[in-house]
């Protein structure tokens, strides 16, 4: 018991020390927006790479969101009779909740333990060092392409993990529950608003900034040899889904207004 | 100030953490001299020339180039004096996401507007002078230690740097193979009149390379001499430390 308590206080102090420096992070980066260098090339590379390093997984995660939702929904709704909202209700969950929550977790867990990964092994083998010998600074070399490619990247992946998710609740309600099919496109785009599409892509692209924050900040101060790049990547990815799921609640209410 | 005085470090010190690393040491390097540091392992050189090129901001005390204080620069300063400085690491530190001929040229990219054409000559002469001519498309990992090396240092020197600074540039290296990258400093000493520190325990290495050795011992510069005084030296920790033996005053037995 109390090393279970232990154990969740280190966690907790390891956040704290976390947020402070990705703080930081986040301001040398605005800074080193307002001046050239810009290292173009390297935005567009890191944008493939969280592209395509996120696509496969976010699919998988929204297409079975989808159906379990809808399954679950339909469900309830047989209760009293409501079957046929279960578009409308999936749609609306879908978009501005689960898609952008869960498929942020699951970039936190590929592109985010990536980047502490490549980072921290640049800084335990001096190459971050040899960087700044260089006359590079590793923050706009770095950090900044990567913070703009999981920024820009996220929405664009939780957009099609909407499209894919509202489907996984078609093949559910209507090929699994016997649903009308016309019901449920109409339920669907009848009741579905731009707000929520919109307020689900604007969590995506905030995760996706706390995502490459945590992956930037546990890389960078990466100690020690393999153990120590392995003790980062954990810790971004810890990070980055604290992040994502304690600022969630304060971009929902934002949001919600 | 004495006006031949090009790198001075002037009362350095660095803790980390509770551990006191440097305790006030005080070098002079001329310009053109090649300074070798000696110091067992732990003893602090690598925190030493971590300083005179910015990696690290001391507690106390500084290191200055050409008067400057390199603690006091601003970003713009530093840049524009690493530029004028190259590194070679201990495990040669190459970008692994680059191959041989883009980790060479990284720092032309970056700081000169040459053109491709341009760039590429100047890495395949660089290549051919550190004896790797035509492997510009290998990748690192494709490399043994010694090659790796090399190709660190022809990324160090891509720019024409004026100052050196050698992070034990023999160090897990067969005799013969150091003996070569001895041969790479010494060129880059007499042709291009580089200035350079380089820190090592490898004596053969520091005799070769020397103009002048300098002991670092306990955080302080314990003598600096011609490796001839250094050798000739009655220091019984110089003594040990040269002669690589177990029992003296260096290891309290």
């Amino acid at each position: 018991m109390i090393r279970l308590i232990s154990g969740l206080g280190r966690i907790v102090i390891e956040f704290g020390e976390d947020i402070g420096q990705v703080g930081i992070l986040f301001f040398k980066a605005i800074a080193s927006l307002r001046r050239p260098p810009f290292y173009f090339h390297t935005w567009f590379v890191q944008m493939l790479e969280v592209g395509n390093r996120s696509l496969p997984v976010v699919l998988v995660t929204s297409l079975f969101s989808g159906m379990v939702f809808a399954l679950q929904s339909w469900q309830g709704f047989a209760r009293f009779g409501a079957t046929e909202m279960t578009g409308t209700v999936v749609a609306i969950a879908i978009t501005r909740e689960m898609v952008p929550v869960l498929a942020s977790l699951m970039v936190a867990g590929r592109a985010g333990s990536a980047m502490a990964a490549e980072i921290g092994t640049m800084v335990v083998t001096e190459q971050v060092d040899a960087l700044r010998t260089m006359g590079t600074d590793p923050i706009e070399y770095l950090a900044v392409p990567r913070l703009i490619a999981t920024s820009v990247m996220l929405p664009v992946v939780v957009m099609i993990g909407d499209l894919v998710g509202i489907y996984g609740g078609y093949l559910v309600v209507v090929k699994l529950m016997g649903g009308g099919e016309v019901t449920y496109w109409q339920r669907t785009w009848e009741f579905l608003m731009m707000s929520d599409v919109t307020s689900g892509l604007i969590k995506a692209a905030v995760f996706g900034l706390i995502i490459a924050l945590f992956g930037c900040v546990r890389g960078f101060n990466t100690t020690g040899g393999a153990q120590g790049v392995g003790r980062a990547t954990t810790g971004a990815v810890v990070g980055g889904s604290m992040g994502i799921l304690i600022s969630n609640f304060f971009l929902t209410k934002l949001l919600i207004g | 100030m004495d006006d031949d005085v090009f790198i001075s470090v002037e009362g350095l010190h660095k803790s980390f953490s509770s551990q006191r690393v440097l305790r006030g040491v005080d070098l002079s390097i001329a310009r053109g001299e090649s300074m070798v540091v000696i110091g067992g392992s732990g003893s602090g050189k690598s925190v030493l020339i971590k300083h005179v090129i910015g990696l690290l901001d001391p507690d106390e005390g500084q290191v200055r180039v050409e008067g400057q204080a390199v603690g006091e620069l601003n970003r713009t300063g530093l840049s524009d004096l690493r530029r004028r400085m190259g590194m070679l690491f201990q495990y040669a530190a190459l970008f692994d996401s680059m191959n041989v001929g883009e980790n060479v040229a990284f720092a032309l990219r970056q700081h000169t507007k040459m053109k491709d054409a341009e760039i590429k000559d100047r890495v395949e002469e660089v290549l051919t002078w550190v004896g790797l001519e035509g492997l510009e498309e290998k990748w690192p990992a494709e490399l043994s230690g010694g090659m790796k090396k090399r190709v660190g240092l022809a990324r160090a020197i891509a720019l024409g740097p004026e100052i050196m600074l050698y992070d034990e540039p023999t160090t897990g290296l067969d005799p013969i193979l150091a003996d070569q990258i001895n041969d790479l400093i010494i060129d880059l000493n007499e042709r291009l009149h580089v200035t350079s520190i380089s820190i090592t325990h490898d004596m053969v290495s520091a005799y070769k390379i020397a103009d002048r050795i300098a002991m670092l011992y306990r955080g302080k510069i314990e003598e600096i001499g011609t490796p001839e005084q250094i050798q000739g030296s009655s220091n019984p920790v110089i003594q040990q430390f040269i002669h690589g033996r177990a029992e003296g005053p260096i290891t309290g037995r």
